[in-house]
């Protein structure tokens, strides 16, 4: 029998901490500062493409996080979360209290949430760290299979995951 | 530690390192992309006066956000930090270098 593919997955979320709940609001106590909440046409810049095994920004050129920035971690990175349908998000600057994984995902549930290391498009590594979600494995899954149904394959080697 | 603008700037410190098997091994990073950058609008006195007040509090530190590192694991985090933000180096692994002033790092 012929495995059947859902061509329109409807992957499981997961939503964000309560810990964080309000911090778009001005003078929030969690950070002092609001954090920005995209909206959805907003939101449409940080959209990925994928072709050929590549990942592509919203204007259509190579994705790349050369320049990025991750608060957890030393190299470049940008930070990223997938939405129930699978389409990913990413943005190449997170600030504390300003910008975070959140502001993707306006505060709502994620099905997939972490970092990007992404150079001339092709994926280097792919983690789950999020500090505003902080996703398990099933998400950190779901990523991946989103991935390699639009052509990213991966070996394993490009995963870094951290368990909670 | 009771001010709210303490806490804010106690999780912007705390907050990158939540995934650092040894925190006191971010030191550098964290300096660098959060105070730096000036995250908060906080400045280095702000920083040290808030790290001052999360060392000298008897209440939690580890629960401003949730994460996995004990009380102790943080508190010697912030420790670490505190060397920094006084413009002592800490080198990675939490050992204390000689008594270096970073006047750089101070004026931001």
């Amino acid at each position: 029998l012929a495995t059947e593919v859902d061509e329109n997955p409807n992957y499981q979320t997961t939503p964000m901490l309560d810990a964080y709940r309000g911090e778009d609001m001005p003078d929030n106590q969690i950070w002092g500062t609001a954090v920005k909440y995209l909206a959805p046409q907003e939101r449409e810049a940080f959209r990925l493409r994928f072709k050929d095994g590549l990942i592509f920004g919203a204007d259509g050129s190579l994705f790349d996080t050369s320049e990025a920035v991750s608060l957890h971690s030393s190299t470049p990175k940008a930070i990223f979360v997938m939405d129930a349908t699978g389409e990913f998000f990413a943005a190449h600057n997170q600030i504390i209290g300003q910008f975070h994984h959140s502001s993707l995902a306006a505060g709502e549930p994620v099905a997939a949430a972490g970092e990007l290391l992404v150079l001339g498009g092709l994926l280097i590594e792919i983690s789950n760290k999020s500090g505003h979600y902080r996703p398990g494995r099933l998400f950190m899954d779901q990523a991946i299979d989103s991935l390699a149904r639009k052509g990213v394959e991966l070996t394993g080697e490009e995963i870094d995951f951290v368990g909670h | 530690m009771t001010d709210s603008r303490s806490k804010s700037l106690l999780r912007a410190l705390i907050y990158p390192v939540q995934f650092d098997a040894n925190p006191v091994s971010a030191i550098d990073r964290v300096f660098r992309q959060v105070v730096e950058r000036a995250a908060l609008n906080g400045s280095v006195e702000e920083y040290r006066q808030a790290v001052d007040a999360g060392l000298g509090s008897t209440a939690s530190v580890a629960e401003l956000i949730p994460q996995s590192h004990s009380e102790s694991e943080i508190r010697a985090y912030l420790l670490a930090m505190h060397d920094r933000l006084y413009g002592l180096r800490v080198e990675h692994g939490g050992e204390r270098k000689t008594a270096v002033l970073l006047e750089e790092d101070l004026t931001a």
